[in-house]
């Protein structure tokens, strides 16, 4: 049986749920406190309210989907630190014992972008970087169009979000820290989301955005297809398996630009959102990460 | 010359990101068929419930989690 972490309000996790039915038990950081849950240093349950349960001798896969990307609502500081331990301790349960699938919530604490830049630039065309404080070595951009991105994607205190934005370098305040990147001109922007040995590739045509990032011009009425599937060549296979063995990952999202035919690395998202490549299911990847989750017997 | 005070910040150019807000009262979660339910007629729905956005029928990517 699956274990999956997450919030009671993903609709991702809906649709896995719908795929796996029965062999999957949702564990919702946001409604933890409505499970029955008894963990021992050699065993544990959980039940639900509906009497669905898993245990340390039932749960054969894990995977941590968004969990604390949800909220316990109107609760104590002191409880939501218990609380998100105890949905750590358990994920980690699994992962000591093999079991985890995916990539853990806080991969980029260990493996940030920078690093991953430097490996990627192994199988890939990279841009120009720089993480700056006091703008140390913006030279390095000088004459270049440049881009101001958020690391974290984090939010500010009136909760806006820095999406990539074109700067220009004598402009930028010292006192802040800056993700700054050389501007790629492309006419697409191309995901690839890996799960397992599969790869499949997306491209977003850019021709109709009104800004850098496509994240600020979404089709949320699905009104119209924004991402199309294409055939990677082989070249490309290779150099995305390649890459994620080097990393040592099987799922995740990549990031790519095209630039005089040469794929651009951008970046790795450990646990970038894929459903909405597949909003109609057309390709089957809901079933796909199914099948990957958990494999039937 | 330009003063410190005429110079851009991360704040400055942030923006807000797009948002679906869905009707809090349209659905609940049923922990039989884990998942949200629509409380009309108990079939599946992907409304968000004020949830922060990303994690709708389409796990679309525009918050704070916006990868």
């Amino acid at each position: 049986m699956l274990l999956l972490f997450t919030g009671s309000l993903d609709g991702t996790s809906d649709r896995l749920i719908q795929e796996l039915g029965h062999r999957a038990f949702r564990f919702n950081y946001n409604l933890c406190k409505e499970y029955h849950l008894e963990f021992t240093p050699d065993y544990w349950e959980i039940t639900n309210p509906a009497g669905h349960s898993i245990n340390s001798n039932t749960v054969t896969r894990a995977f941590w989907w968004k969990a604390f990307n949800f909220y316990l609502v109107d609760e104590e500081p002191f409880i939501v630190e218990e609380a998100k331990y105890i949905f750590r301790e358990l994920y980690h349960w699994c992962r000591i014992r093999g079991l985890v699938k995916g990539n853990p919530p806080d991969f980029h604490n260990h493996m940030g972008k920078m690093n991953i830049l430097n490996l990627a630039a192994n199988y890939f065309q990279i841009p120009q970087t720089l993480i700056s404080f006091q703008l140390a070595g913006v030279d390095k951009l000088a004459g270049k169009e440049v881009v101001a991105k958020s690391l974290t994607s984090g939010l500010t205190t009136t909760n806006k979000a820095l999406f990539t934005t074109e700067v220009k370098i004598e402009t930028l305040h010292p006192n802040y820290p800056w993700f700054l990147q050389e501007k790629i001109n492309s006419d697409a922007d191309i995901t690839v989301f890996l799960c397992g040995d599969k790869q499949f590739a997306f491209s977003r045509s850019r021709a109709n955005l009104k800004g850098l990032d496509w994240r600020k011009e979404q089709d949320f009425e699905m009104t119209s297809q924004e991402w199309f599937t294409f055939d990677l060549t082989l070249e490309q296979t290779l150099s995305i398996a390649n890459f994620a063995k080097n990393l040592n990952v099987d799922w995740g999202r990549l990031d790519f630009m095209i630039h005089q035919d040469n794929f651009v690395f951008l970046e790795f998202n450990a646990n970038g959102q894929w459903v909405f490549l597949d909003y109609t299911n057309e390709i089957g990847l809901v079933k796909t990460v199914a099948d990957y989750l958990l494999p039937k017997p | 010359m330009i003063t410190l005070a005429a110079l851009i910040t991360p704040m400055l150019i942030a923006s807000e990101p797009m948002a679906i807000t869905i009707d809090e009262i349209q659905t609940k979660y049923s922990h039989d068929q884990q998942t949200v339910v629509s409380l009309n007629d108990n079939t599946i729905s992907y409304g968000t419930v004020n949830g922060t956005q990303t994690y709708g029928s389409n796990g679309r990517p525009a918050d704070s989690d916006s990868d």
